[in-house]
C-alpha cells in the first residue's frame, strides 16, 4: 500500500515537472515582446522586432530549404536565407546565435511548447498542426510525392498503387499524417529523420518512401548513384503549403506576414526562388 | 508548483485538454498491439540468448585457447558498443555484407539475443566456477563421463545459483526492447512516439508509456521474487 502510494506521488511529482517546464517556457518567450506589441500598432514591420530576441528552429533535414553544405556543419537552403532576408526586415536577433536544427517531430513539438518561437523548415500547414501552432501565411505551395526503387519491380506508379506495400515516412510530417489517415491498409515503416528512410528504400528494405515533392528531387539531383525515382503526381497540395510555424498566441505571426508581404513585393522571394528551387 | 501543475492540464496554451481522456481509445488499443510485439521480442531474445549465453560461458572456461579467445572477443564487442548501435549495425551494414535480407523483428530479436548472450555467458562462467570442483572430480570419480558429470552434476545448481541474476537479465531485455523502436520495429516505444508527434499530446503519451512499462516490470519482479522461493525451498542452507 505504501508503494503503491509513494509510486503515485513519484508520478504526479514528475507530471507537474513536466507541465512546469512546459509553461515556464511559454512565460519567457512572451516576457520578450514589449516592443513588438508597441510596434504592431505603427503596422510598418521594418525593424519592428529590433532589440528582441527569438529561438528559432529549423530540420537541417530538407534540401533545399534547409539542409547542410558539404562541410557537415554550415546550415544553408531557402528557409536559412528567408530567415537571413527576415532579420533583415524585421531586425531580430537570433537566440544563441544560430538557428537551432532538429527533426520534424522534436521541432513542431518544441514550437508547439514555446520552447521555439518560431521555426522555418518547410512546415506544411496540416490539420494536426493548426490544432497546436500558428502558422503565418503561405509563402511556397507544394505537395507530396511517392518514391520508388528504380531497380525493383514494385508495381508502383502513384499513391493509389501503396496499398499493401511497405511504405516509409518521417515521423512527424505531412507524409506521416497522410499516411496514418489515408494508407490503413498499408505497412507505414516510421523513421525519425527522412535519411533513414531514404537509406531502407535504397536497400529495398520498403516498398516505396512519401515526401514533400522538392525534397524528393533535391535527393534525386543531389545523391550520387541513387536507385530512388518519383512517380506519379503530387498529391495531398491542401495540407501541404509551407509557411512559418509559430506558438498558439504568438504576438510576432501579425508582424512575419507584414515582413513576408514586404519580401513578396520587393522581389526577394522571387529571388530565394530562383536560386534554390530551380 | 501544483497551480501550474492544473494550469497545464487545463491549458489553452498547448492546444492540449488533458482533462479529456479520450485520447486514451486511441493509445492504449495501439499500445496493447505493440506490447504484443514488445513481449515477443524479449522472450524470444532471452531464450535464444540464453543458448548462446550457455555456450559463450561454457567455452569461455574451457582449456582450448582458441575457443577462449573467440568469446572474449564477441563478449568485448557487445560490451564495447551501445545497443543502439548494435541494432543499427545489424539493421543497415550486416544484411548489405552478407547479402541477405531480414525483416526489422528479426533484426530486433538477432540484437536482443546477440546482446543479451554476452551478459548471460558471464552469468553462466561465474555460476559455473562457483561449483566446487570437487562435485566434479566426485562425479568422475563414481564413473559418471565428463557429459554425465555436467548434466547431472554440475548443471542443476548451476542452474539454481543463476536464476535470479537470469531473471533479473530478462527485466534488462525487456527494457532494451524500447530501443529497437530506432530500427522501427513496432514495439511500444516506436508507437507512441509515433502518435505523440502526431497527436502532440506528449504529456499524456509518454506517461502512459511509462507506466506500462512500470506495470510489466513489477509483474516481472513479482515472478522473480516467486521464482527465488520456490528454487530455494527443499535446498539445505549451511547450517553448522
Amino acid at each position: 500500500m505504501k508503494k503503491i502510494a509513494a509510486l503515485l506521488i513519484t508520478a504526479s511529482l514528475f507530471i507537474g515537472l513536466m507541465a512546469g517546464c512546459g509553461t515556464g517556457n511559454t512565460a519567457a518567450s512572451t516576457t520578450a515582446s514589449p516592443a513588438a506589441s508597441a510596434a504592431s500598432s505603427s503596422g510598418s514591420p521594418d525593424g519592428a522586432l529590433k532589440g528582441v530576441s527569438l529561438k528559432i528552429g529549423t530540420s537541417g533535414l530538407f534540401g533545399p530549404f534547409s539542409y547542410y553544405d558539404a562541410d557537415g556543419k554550415t546550415l544553408i537552403g531557402f528557409d536559412v536565407d528567408l530567415i537571413k532576408a527576415l532579420q533583415g526586415v524585421l531586425g531580430f536577433d537570433i537566440d544563441g546565435g544560430k538557428i537551432q536544427a532538429m527533426d520534424y517531430s522534436a521541432l513542431t513539438t518544441s514550437v508547439a511548447q514555446g520552447k521555439l518561437d518560431m521555426a522555418a523548415a518547410a512546415l506544411c500547414v496540416t490539420d494536426e498542426r493548426k490544432a497546436v501552432i500558428d502558422f503565418s501565411q503561405v509563402y511556397q505551395d507544394s505537395g507530396l510525392v511517392v518514391m520508388v526503387n528504380k531497380t525493383k519491380n514494385s508495381g508502383i506508379t502513384g499513391v493509389k498503387d501503396l496499398a499493401g506495400k511497405t511504405v516509409a515516412v518521417e515521423k512527424g510530417t505531412a507524409s506521416h499524417a497522410y499516411a496514418s489517415k489515408n494508407l490503413t491498409s498499408s505497412t507505414i515503416q516510421v523513421n525519425d529523420t527522412i535519411t533513414t528512410a531514404y537509406v531502407s528504400l535504397e536497400q529495398g528494405k520498403v516498398d516505396a518512401v512519401i515526401q514533400d515533392g522538392p525534397g524528393a528531387a533535391f535527393y534525386i539531383k543531389t545523391k550520387a548513384d541513387t536507385q530512388l525515382q518519383v512517380v506519379g503526381d503530387e498529391f495531398n497540395q491542401g495540407q501541404s503549403p509551407y509557411a512559418l510555424a509559430f506558438t498558439k498566441g504568438s504576438k510576432y505571426v501579425n508582424l512575419f506576414n507584414a515582413a513576408l508581404d514586404e519580401l513578396k513585393a520587393n522581389g526577394t522571394m522571387t529571388k530565394l526562388q530562383d536560386k534554390w528551387c530551380k | 508548483m501544483f497551480s501550474v501543475f492544473l494550469q497545464a492540464w487545463s491549458s489553452e496554451g498547448e492546444g492540449i485538454n488533458f482533462m479529456s481522456i479520450a485520447f486514451l481509445s486511441v493509445l492504449l488499443p495501439m499500445l496493447l498491439t505493440g506490447l504484443k510485439l514488445t513481449l515477443k521480442i524479449a522472450v524470444f531474445g532471452i531464450i535464444f540468448g540464453f543458448l548462446i549465453g550457455s555456450v559463450t560461458g561454457y567455452i569461455l572456461q574451457s582449456k582450448l585457447k582458441i575457443l577462449k579467445f573467440i568469446g572474449g572477443v564477441y563478449i568485448w564487442i557487445i560490451r564495447g558498443t551501445p545497443l543502439i548501435v548494435q541494432a543499427l549495425y545489424t539493421y543497415f551494414v550486416i544484411p548489405k555484407l552478407l547479402g541477405i535480407d531480414m525483416s526489422n523483428n528479426t533484426v530486433g530479436i538477432l540484437v536482443i539475443s546477440l546482446n543479451s548472450g554476452a551478459f548471460i555467458a558471464e552469468i553462466v562462467r561465474g555460476a559455473l566456477q562457483s561449483i566446487d570442483p570437487g562435485q566434479k572430480e566426485a562425479g568422475l570419480s563414481l564413473g559418471l563421463t565428463p557429459a554425465q558429470t555436467m548434466f547431472h552434476v554440475i548443471v542443476p545448481p548451476a542452474f539454481r545459483n543463476m536464476l535470479p541474476a537470469l531473471c533479473n537479465q530478462f527485466i534488462i531485455v525487456v527494457k532494451d526492447t524500447a530501443l529497437l523502436s530506432i530500427i522501427n520495429v513496432n514495439e511500444i516505444t516506436h508507437l507512441g512516439q509515433n502518435y505523440a508527434a502526431l497527436s502532440f499530446r506528449t504529456i499524456e503519451t509518454y506517461t502512459v508509456l511509462a507506466l506500462f512499462y512500470l506495470a510489466i516490470i513489477s509483474v516481472l519482479i513479482i515472478l522473480q521474487k516467486n521464482v527465488e522461493k520456490r528454487l530455494t525451498l527443499g535446498v539445505k542452507k549451511c547450517s553448522m
